[in-house]
């Protein structure tokens, strides 16, 4: 169980980025994603967040499917209905973090789940709580992402990606703003998070963070095989 | 002092035409405006041309002259406006051109990744434009919006050309009839306190939209 992407091709401007490519995160795996930069990392890493969209192939989660490849060697996306169902099955946590600067930390944390109406508003706020004192920032609740210092930035993002219970949890270069303890405190984290069977996915240029705290390694060399 | 006292009334009666009209321009413009710099970002190609002549023209013709070919030019097309309507008309198609830009600047400068965060957490596009990327506009448009609306006040000044009695107007009156240049110092004192109670208007907005 877990995502499975097949065959997966996506080209810029008719050069190929990422050909017939084959790509597997288990529940509990953490999969780091290395390579050159310009190699197409952060390419898949959007293709499965739905930020890009792939020319061919199948992505699935569990039994969610994003897209599905066709007879005719195209990608053919799901409904958007499907396509959200199979967005709350991913999270992301992005290089800069992006969290939403005019809501305090529990705000961003609640936003999405209010917007799906998934939650009420009290199972939400417990929720959140739990998850800002499972990070460590459970103090910085009510202050605006502003103020706070880069690591502390990251627990929230990951916080907020954490409140809809993604099964594939994605990182974008988490450690490239961070210095070498706040990152090992990430990576734990992270570790923290795979062992409760969120697969996650990892891409870095950070080798020794990837040796460290990855259990599985891919290079983006075999994105175009 | 009794020059003052005599001139007042007039001056007051002025003073309601300039406020009316800021007001009335104030209300429509600055949400007309950011509707406008919403289309212009998001609109197809064939449309954002034809906004950017639209601001074009506006931006590069003098007020004064916009308002003469609304009051003058357009009754020869057959469309007619009393004085006070040409001037509403005008102030609004030209001063929404200016908050456009202003706005457009303002969506601008967030950063992509803020749209990209709020499609992959599932918000909801309109949802998120109104909770998380509007907020963001406004604290970097507020102090351009400023200046604008602070410009606004003096430029209803301009009205005088369609005949319409506004507070400078009134104070021209006034000293053209007593000789005196007391009236001219008084509309003076009479701009600074409206500035001044709009720039304290918009110090208290911009405080509130701090984060």
């Amino acid at each position: 169980m877990g995502l499975k992407a097949t065959n997966i091709t996506k080209q810029f401007n008719g050069i190929d980025v990422i050909k017939n490519f084959d790509f597997t995160i288990d529940a509990g795996e953490i999969v780091t994603l290395v390579g050159r930069s310009g190699t197409g990392k952060t390419t898949l890493m959007r293709l499965l967040n739905q930020l890009e969209k792939a020319d061919n192939g199948t992505i699935v989660i569990d039994d969610t499917f994003l897209c599905k490849e066709s007879t005719e060697g195209k990608a053919d996306y799901v409904s958007k209905k499907e396509q959200k169902t199979y967005g709350n099955q991913i999270g992301m946590v992005f290089q800069d973090y992006q969290l939403f600067p005019n809501l305090t930390v529990i705000e961003n944390c609640l936003e999405a789940p209010l917007a799906q109406k998934l939650m009420t508003k009290e199972e939400a706020v417990q929720k959140a709580e739990s998850l800002l004192q499972q990070m460590g920032i459970l103090d910085k609740r009510d202050v605006y992402p502003g103020t706070l210092s880069g690591g502390q930035q990251q627990r929230a993002a990951i916080a907020r990606a954490m409140m809809l219970n993604p099964k594939i949890l994605c990182f974008d270069e988490p450690t490239s703003a961070l210095d070498r303890d706040t990152a090992n405190g990430i990576g734990k984290m992270i570790q923290e998070i795979a062992s409760d069977g969120t697969g996650i996915l990892i891409v870095t240029h950070d080798i020794d963070f990837a040796e460290q705290y990855g259990t599985r390694s891919v290079s983006s060399d075999l994105f175009i095989a | 002092m009794n020059l003052i006292t005599e001139i007042m009334p007039s001056l007051i009666n002025g003073l309601q035409t300039t406020l009316g009209l800021f007001f009335i321009i104030v209300v429509v413009t600055i949400p007309l405006g950011f509707l406008v710099a919403c289309v212009r970002v998001y609109a197809p190609r064939w449309i954002t041309w034809i906004i950017q002549v639209y601001i074009y023209v506006m931006r590069g013709t003098p007020l004064l002259l916009q308002l003469m070919v609304v009051f003058f030019g357009l009754p020869l097309v057959g469309i007619t406006f009393d004085r006070f309507a040409a001037a509403v008309f005008t102030f609004i198609i030209n001063y929404t051109a200016y908050y456009a830009e202003i706005f457009r600047g303002g969506i601008l400068s967030v950063p992509n990744g803020q749209f990209e965060a709020i499609k992959v957490l599932g918000i909801g596009r309109v949802r998120g434009f109104i909770k998380i990327i509007i907020p963001q506009v406004m604290r970097v448009v507020l102090p351009s919006v400023g200046n604008e609306v602070i410009s606004l006040v003096k430029d209803t000044s301009l009205i005088y050309i369609l005949g319409l009695g506004e507070l400078l107007r009134a104070g021209q009156i006034a000293a053209n009839t007593y000789a005196s240049l007391v009236p001219y110092a008084a509309v003076g004192i009479i701009y600074l306190i409206i500035t001044g109670l709009v720039t304290l208007a918009l110090n208290a907005i911009e405080k509130k939209s701090n984060y």
